[in-house]
Order: C-alpha cells, then sequence, then structure tokens
C-alpha cells in the first residue's frame, strides 16, 4: 500500500497581497496604488477555527475578501484543499464558489427582503444546480433550517419577520446549502445583540463539530474571538504580527501590539480594572500609499528601536507554533 | 394557480385598487369596442350642428349626449375612438421608453467604468438636446404618422428612466444580500433578474405612470403642431389642443378629454399603488395585518373604521 500523504489543509494562504487603487487617473497623473495587504501567510487545517483580529483599516475583511476571490490578489497563492485557486476565472471560479462560502456581519443587510427564507435557502442549490425538483428543494431547506434551529414555518416567511440573530442563522443556512468545507465569517455576530451573540456562536461550533467545517473569522471582538478560534493571526495595517495558537496569545503575547490589544480589553472586576496600566498606544496607523521601511507598528510602539525603524522584522517562531513579527519580542 | 386566486382575494379586499383596475378595464373595453360603442363617426361633420353643448344643458339635446365641437362632429364619439390611438402611443412610448431606459441604466449602473461614463455622457446630450427641435427634425425628414410619433417619442423621452434606474442599480450593487448572492455563486444574470430588477418595479411604476400623462400632452402638442396624429384620426390630446380657441364659448371641448386623461390616469394609479404594495413582501404583510384587524370586532383599528363608515351618509 503507499503511504498515505498527509492531508492538504483546508486552507491555505501563502504571502498573499492585495493591491488597491487610489485616486482619480487623470491624462497627467498616474494612479496610485496601495497594498491592503501584504505578505499574509498562514494555513487552516479541517475542523479549525482560525480567528483573525485587527482594527478597523487593518486589512482583515479584505483577506477574507481575497481569499473569497472578490479582492484582486496582487501576489501570492490561495489554496483551497491543495488546489490553488489563486487563478481560477469564470465557470471554474463560480463551480469553486460552491467550496468556501461567507457569512456576512449585518444579517439585516445581507438577505434580499423580496425573496422567501425557502428562495433564500435554496438559492446556493439551484445555482449550482444540487437539486433536481421542487420537492427535493424544499425537503433539503427543511433541513437545512432544522440544522441551524428555526422553525419549521420558517420557510414561507421572509427576513423582515425574523429578529436579527435569526436573521443570521437564515445566512449560515445559506452558507451551508452547499456543505462546504471552508466558511469565512466576516464579523458574524457583532451586529447582534449581546445576548443572542453567544447563540450564534455556540450554533456555529456546533455546525463545525457535527460537519467539519473549517472557519476563518473575522472580528475585533477579543472576546468572541477567543471563544471561538483554535488559532488566532492579529492583523496590523496589512501585515500579520502574530499568529499563535488561541491560549498562547492571550497569556504569553510576543508582540507589543497584541499587549496593547490584550490591555484594551476591560476586565470584569472594578477594582482590577482601575489598577490596570493601560497601555494605550498612540498614533494611527501609517499610510499605505507609502508604507514607512521598517516595521509598520515602529511609530506606535513602546519598545521600538532604530533596528525597528530600518528594517521590516520577519514573522517567525519565538516559541513553538508561536510567530511573531518582531525585533523585541516580549 | 392558487397563487393567482390568492392575489385576487387580496385586490378584491382594496377597494381604491379594485376600482383603478375597473377603471383601466372601461377604457381599454372602450378603446377595443369603439366602433360598437360610439354613436357618430367621429369624422363626420355636421355644420349645422356645430359647438352644440352637452345634452343636460340649455339648448343641448339628447342626439349628441357631450355636445359637438366647432366642426359640428360628437365629441363623445371623438372621445371614444379618441381612447385608441392615445392609449396605444401613450403605452407604446411607455414601453419602448422604458424599455430602451432601463437596458441603457442597467448596463451602466452594473458595468461601472468607461461604460457608465460613456452612457452617461449620452445622456446628457440628450437630456440637453432640446427635444421638440429633435421631434420636428426627424418628423420633417420621415413624415408625420402614429409610428413616427412612437419612435420620436420614445427617442426624447427614455433619458429619465436610464437616469433612475441607474441610480437604484448602483445603491443595489452595494448592498450585501447582493454580495451575498455573488459568493453563492449566482451570475450576474441571475444576479440582476432576482436582485437588483425588484428593487426597481416600485420606481419604475410610479415614474412611467407621471410619464404616461406627459407623453399624452407632449403628443397633443406635436399633434396640435401638425406634426402628431393626423386628422381626421384623433386622440384626447389632439382635441384638448384643438379645444383650446374655444375654451370661453365651449367649455365641454376641452373639459371632456381633459377628464379621460385624468380618469385613466387616476385608475393607472390607484392599481399601481396596489401592485407597488404586493411587490414589497413587507408591506404586504402590514396592508394584510391591517385588513385582519379591521375584519376583528372589539380592536381600536375597526372602531376607528367603524366611525370612518359612520361619519359618512
Amino acid at each position: 500500500m503507499p503511504e498515505p500523504t498527509p492531508p492538504a489543509p483546508t486552507l491555505a494562504v501563502e504571502d498573499l497581497a492585495v493591491e488597491y487603487r487610489v485616486g482619480q487617473s487623470g491624462f497627467l497623473a498616474s494612479r496610485q496604488t496601495f497594498r491592503a495587504v501584504e505578505g499574509v501567510t498562514f494555513a487552516i487545517a479541517r475542523g479549525e477555527t482560525l480567528g483573525l483580529v485587527g482594527e478597523s483599516g487593518s486589512g482583515k475583511s479584505t483577506v477574507g475578501r481575497a481569499i473569497l476571490r472578490r479582492a484582486p490578489l496582487a501576489a501570492g497563492r490561495v489554496l483551497l484543499e491543495g488546489e490553488d485557486i489563486s487563478h481560477a476565472r469564470g465557470r471554474q471560479l463560480q463551480r469553486l464558489r460552491a467550496r468556501m462560502q461567507l457569512v456576512l456581519q449585518d444579517p439585516y443587510a445581507s438577505l434580499n427582503p423580496r425573496m422567501s427564507v425557502a428562495d433564500i435557502v435554496a438559492e446556493p442549490l439551484i445555482v449550482h444546480r444540487r437539486v433536481a425538483s421542487k420537492a427535493q428543494a424544499r425537503a433539503r431547506v427543511a433541513e437545512l433550517l432544522h440544522l441551524v434551529g428555526l422553525p419549521e414555518d420558517a420557510h414561507t416567511r421572509y427576513p423582515h419577520a425574523f429578529s436579527g440573530g435569526q436573521r443570521q442563522r437564515i445566512g449560515i443556512a445559506r452558507a451551508l446549502a452547499l456543505e462546504p468545507p471552508l466558511i469565512v465569517a466576516d464579523e458574524p455576530v457583532s451586529a447582534l445583540d449581546v445576548s443572542v451573540r453567544a447563540q450564534v456562536i455556540n450554533l456555529m461550533q456546533d455546525l463545525q463539530e457535527k460537519l467539519g467545517l473549517s472557519y476563518l473569522c473575522i472580528a475585533h471582538d477579543l472576546a468572541i474571538v477567543r471563544h471561538i478560534s483554535h488559532r488566532i493571526a492579529i492583523l496590523y495595517a496589512g501585515r500579520v504580527v502574530e499568529i499563535a495558537g488561541r491560549d498562547a496569545i492571550y497569556d504569553a503575547p510576543k508582540h507589543p501590539y497584541t499587549e496593547a490589544l490584550l490591555a484594551a480589553v476591560p476586565v470584569t472586576d472594578p477594582a482590577v480594572q482601575r489598577g490596570r496600566a493601560r497601555a494605550v498606544p498612540r498614533g494611527e496607523l501609517p499610510d499605505l500609499t507609502r508604507p514607512p521601511p521598517g516595521c509598520r507598528y515602529a511609530p506606535r510602539c513602546p519598545r521600538a528601536s532604530d533596528l525597528c525603524h530600518a528594517r521590516q522584522p520577519p514573522l517567525e517562531a519565538k516559541a513553538p507554533g508561536h510567530l511573531a513579527a518582531c525585533w523585541h519580542p516580549g | 394557480m392558487a397563487r393567482g386566486a390568492h392575489f385576487f382575494d387580496e385586490l378584491v379586499r382594496d377597494k381604491a385598487a379594485m376600482l383603478g383596475l375597473i377603471g383601466i378595464v372601461t377604457v381599454v373595453a372602450v378603446a377595443i369596442f369603439a366602433p360598437l360603442i360610439a354613436p357618430y363617426d367621429p369624422a363626420a361633420q355636421d355644420v349645422l350642428a356645430r359647438l352644440k353643448p352637452p345634452a343636460w344643458a340649455a339648448r343641448g339635446s339628447v342626439e349628441h349626449l357631450l355636445g359637438t365641437d366647432h366642426l359640428g362632429r360628437d365629441v363623445l364619439s371623438r372621445l371614444i375612438y379618441g381612447s385608441r390611438i392615445t392609449l396605444m402611443i401613450a403605452s407604446a412610448v411607455a414601453l419602448f421608453a422604458g424599455a430602451l431606459g432601463v437596458t441603457i441604466g442597467l448596463v451602466s449602473g452594473y458595468l461601472g467604468g468607461r461604460a457608465d461614463s460613456l452612457l452617461m455622457r449620452l445622456v446628457d446630450i440628450q437630456v440637453s438636446f432640446p427635444g421638440i427641435l429633435l421631434i420636428l427634425l426627424i418628423v420633417s425628414v420621415v413624415g408625420p404618422g402614429v409610428t413616427t410619433l412612437v419612435v420620436v417619442l420614445a427617442i426624447t423621452n427614455w433619458m429619465i428612466y436610464a437616469r433612475v434606474v441607474r441610480a437604484i442599480v448602483l445603491q443595489s450593487r452595494q448592498s450585501a444580500y447582493v454580495e451575498a448572492a455573488e459568493v453563492v455563486g449566482c451570475g450576474p444574470v441571475r444576479v440582476i433578474w432576482r436582485h437588483i430588477l425588484p428593487n426597481l418595479v416600485a420606481p419604475l411604476l410610479t415614474l412611467a405612470i407621471l410619464e404616461f400623462t406627459n407623453i399624452v400632452l407632449a403628443e397633443a402638442a406635436v399633434s396640435f403642431l401638425g406634426l402628431g396624429v393626423q386628422p381626421p384620426a384623433t386622440s384626447w390630446g389632439l382635441d384638448v389642443a384643438s379645444g383650446r380657441d374655444y375654451v370661453f364659448i365651449a367649455w365641454w371641448l376641452v373639459t371632456f378629454p381633459g377628464l379621460c386623461i385624468v380618469f385613466t390616469v387616476l385608475s393607472i394609479n390607484l392599481f399601481a399603488g396596489w401592485l407597488r404594495v404586493t411587490g414589497d413582501p413587507q408591506e404586504r404583510d402590514k396592508r394584510f395585518a391591517r385588513g385582519v384587524a379591521r375584519r376583528r370586532p372589539g380592536t381600536r383599528a375597526a372602531r376607528a373604521a367603524r366611525a370612518a363608515e359612520g361619519a359618512k351618509p
């Protein structure tokens, strides 16, 4: 018997870069470009959740869109179950859509108000010709609605009849319809009431266990990311600054930006909270049309040295399975 | 089939919409069966009986229910026959101008970029070019006639559709549910058909109805200049235009064709309002809920409805 090769990760991203054009292209002025995301590398195993964390404008949504091939790749490769999809186009890309799905942030905007729940959930099945008849589609939709915990009679109703949490369940049912190995969840609960966030997150975890899904969970809420993720990648100004297992990130952060992020999460005990040192980073994200030559966090970093301003630190292992891009790791 | 019956049920409940539908059906039926209904040939002149007032006025006679015009032609017969050309031209123009405008607006809004700027400059040029001049130009080359009139009016009236459609397409392209549909794997045709076009129904209905009146009047203006509907054929617009000279001595010449236009547009409007609500699931649920509340005794809505009915004699 041949030696079985180790299974390819559900998703592998290698040296990903996304470039956007800014401003008008005139007759005289040449078009300016900036790299929203650069040198992003990570992998997600089957059944694993990678949390992607960063502040607004750090490029975390862009990474998600680039993986789904909705943002233009300037460099790098995206491999879905070992297959290079970076150059898929047209029909091929459309077929690929069946294998990676998106759960959007705002469940009030992401469901077409003029379509019934059954039509919304059945749409992927119809587009990818997975159902032969209406009866078959109905059966599959009923199954999916049951899976995400919606009432039996939901299918004839329209999105406006549902609460935010229920709508997000509809969105999840739609994403699950084709049984994709990968789901990109772009801030899946940040538009929901705090009281229903846990329900949706728990549902996502249950489904992961049941169906062996892999998630790329984009978020800015560290508490939720900690709850759902197996590993976490921290993004700053379009670059991954640290990537490690969940507990390693929370308990022993290596990068000063990660430290600052964690310090910003309030502690539930007021006495402890008052006593904590607040490491609020000064300044803002660097201008990515003219990125600084060194570490992108250097202008805000309390540990920055001349080396930091001069040379970009590589993302390398500081501990087993714990990568950070910092000249002076903590 | 059950779906159709369901819609009809809803329509019967909505009195205004039902009236609108009856109005539309009446006008269309009159146009179709004009030769059977009209008491006279609309072009037959009777100089001895010119400028007769309607039957109920002094000097009026039952021979001419709505009176006669300056050439002694029966106003009622002219209205009945006029409905044919008026409806035909107005709906044909609304259809052609709408189709052209919607197509260009869709392409422009969906593709964006260079195609968008090119098409929108085309719209700008067409808008800034005086419509009546273009009409005069084309008609004097091709020669007057109903077909020419439809084409010419369509060419000078499509721009507003293009602009409205483009704006809505741009807006709905940005919406999260269009992104969701694209991620699911819908092709452009399905995205446009299932996710973008339904948003256009309500504004386009409103616009087409506003334009309908405009077209009726534009047709009247062109006909008045002698470039549109050619006598002995007639249209409501032409009747209004030619009755203008007699407005102080024969008020019925402008009043009745004018009322016909109002009646038609109002009917379409009432029905379109219902159609718009029916196309929007949320509005439809609200209407349904109001209906249920009204029929259930003891609720505030039912009391309000009863009070409103009681107030009327």
